[in-house]
């Protein structure tokens, strides 16, 4: 892509300023910071992947995704800002569900050992783990407002903190699930996914290109699901004091 | 003594941040036996001593014991299920009847093992369930509903039929002591009387508020009036 047409594509940002003046959305400041961030910040990641897919250095990689992990992690801890110690916990939810899909992969060999193939992998999961823990952190807190009267009424009983908040996680995990269950019922009828998108515009077969679409999916299923039930069990017992009573 | 209050006492935060004290300075203690009615004017902290005593909450000063021991020393599920609680207001599990009745008992077949994840007593498959369940309907006969009640769901009942209900699924736990927050508050007579008949013939200690003088001449071995921070018991006419 020429640098002349890839000034033109600033006209759809441009499209969606004009309906937040017209529409008095107060968008416009977020969108010219919105726009100016997402452009550096892609090609800086550019050239950092031009230089690290150049040298297949695996030590050199290393780096790229812990800021990766912890950018999603200060980004998702956001949602719980007044449960202290959220965000190591939320570390650990991403990190585990990130690595343990992407480790699968390498280990079944489905992926070959390649910064080309594991950076992007990570990313990829990275990113759906975080929008798992930000919905479930959503969800959880809506929950235990919602439902204290019973929390409450089965810790009278005699429940442990676990056992008053099962029906709780329940619902918060399902909730952060829904939408990538929904993605892997609708992909292909409704959206074409990214990465498909983009291996057919590179010029890859489109069967081979869905093949890495259907990895993916699946793939980004199961770190969802590991990341929402490590949040959850570790998430609650915030909600908890060691006399197992309700602190917030 | 049931339970021996030292110097309790219990600050809230107010909305201006500052500490509120609900309770002052108790001291005083609950006698072993019977049925101790627990009175005094509307915000006087009865419903918070419950709570003490039941440990959703604990004390910001002084202690509390349950039959000599120190309530901090024993695990809070622990005294929570020999101590329980049941509310004002009664809260309905999502499910059926039975379900909450299995909540109830699922608790009190953990008592004798390592708690588990879930109340359900399917789940549990341990020789402590078996025969917990023979009989459902006899718990909730206890408490004047029929077994048929059993399949219903826990949303649908009337307020008296949930509170005896709560009733019922607390009473399965088994506890030692059961401490009732003005549990016929909202009830019609005849919900109330059922309520106090079950209450009466269970035979193990209770302590109980009420706001109805006749309710409290009705059921009162004792009469503990709480005002002021001060714990002292009234005379029965």
């Amino acid at each position: 892509m020429s640098t002349s047409t890839l000034l033109f594509t600033l006209l759809f940002v441009g499209i969606a300023g004009v309906v937040s003046v017209w529409q008095r959305l107060g968008l416009a400041k977020d969108l010219l910071v919105g726009t100016v961030r997402a452009g550096l910040q892609l090609f800086a990641i550019g050239y950092v992947l031009a230089w690290l897919l150049g040298a297949n250095n695996l030590l050199a990689m290393l780096p790229v995704l812990a800021v990766m992990i912890t950018v999603a992690t200060f980004s998702a801890a956001k949602r719980a800002p007044g449960l202290p110690g959220i965000r190591w916990r939320v570390g650990v939810a991403i990190g585990v569900g990130a690595l343990l899909t992407v480790g699968l992969m390498l280990l079944l060999q489905i992926i070959p050992i390649q910064v080309r193939f594991i950076l992007p992998f990570v990313g990829m999961m990275t990113g759906a783990a975080m929008t798992t823990c930000s919905a479930l952190l959503n969800r959880l807190e809506g929950e235990m407002s919602a439902r204290r009267g019973e929390v409450e009424l089965l810790l009278a009983l005699g429940a442990t903190p676990r056992q008053a908040t099962a029906q709780v996680l329940r619902s918060a995990v399902r909730a952060a699930m829904i939408p990538h269950v929904d993605i892997l019922k609708t992909v292909g009828l409704v959206q074409l996914p990214g990465t498909m998108t983009g291996q057919i515009l590179a010029g890859q077969s489109p069967v081979e290109a869905v093949k890495y679409q259907i990895l993916i999916m699946y793939a980004l299923t199961s770190t969802a699901a590991v990341a929402a039930i490590i949040l959850g069990l570790l998430a609650y017992r915030l909600y908890f004091n060691e006399a197992a009573q309700l602190v917030r | 003594m049931l339970f021996t209050l030292n110097h309790v006492g219990l600050d809230r935060t107010g909305p201006d941040g500052a500490p509120r004290p609900i309770l002052a300075d108790l001291t005083g203690a609950i006698p072993e036996s019977g049925i101790t009615c627990l009175v005094g004017p509307s915000g006087a902290g009865k419903s918070t001593l419950l709570r003490l005593l039941n440990r959703l909450e604990e004390p910001t000063r002084g202690s509390l014991q349950y039959r000599g021991q120190d309530l901090r020393s024993l695990p809070p599920t622990e005294l929570r299920r020999r101590v329980a609680l049941v509310l004002q207001s009664p809260v309905m599990l999502p499910g059926t009847v039975q379900e909450n009745l299995e909540a109830g008992l699922a608790l009190r077949a953990q008592a004798a093992m390592r708690p588990g994840f879930s109340l359900k007593l399917a789940a549990l498959k341990s020789p402590q369930t078996i025969g917990l369940l023979d009989d459902p309907g006899a718990h909730l006969e206890r408490v004047g509903l029929p077994s048929s009640y059993l399949a219903k769901d826990a949303a649908a009942l009337s307020g008296g039929e949930r509170q005896r209900l709560a009733l019922a699924r607390t009473l399965a736990t088994e506890p030692e002591v059961l401490l009732l927050d003005e549990v016929t508050a909202s009830l019609d007579p005849e919900s109330t009387r059922l309520i106090e008949a079950v209450v009466r013939g269970w035979g193990r200690p209770i302590i109980m508020i009420s706001h109805s003088p006749e309710q409290v001449e009705r059921m009162a071995d004792r009469v503990l009036r709480l005002e002021a921070g001060r714990l002292r018991e009234v005379a029965l006419v």
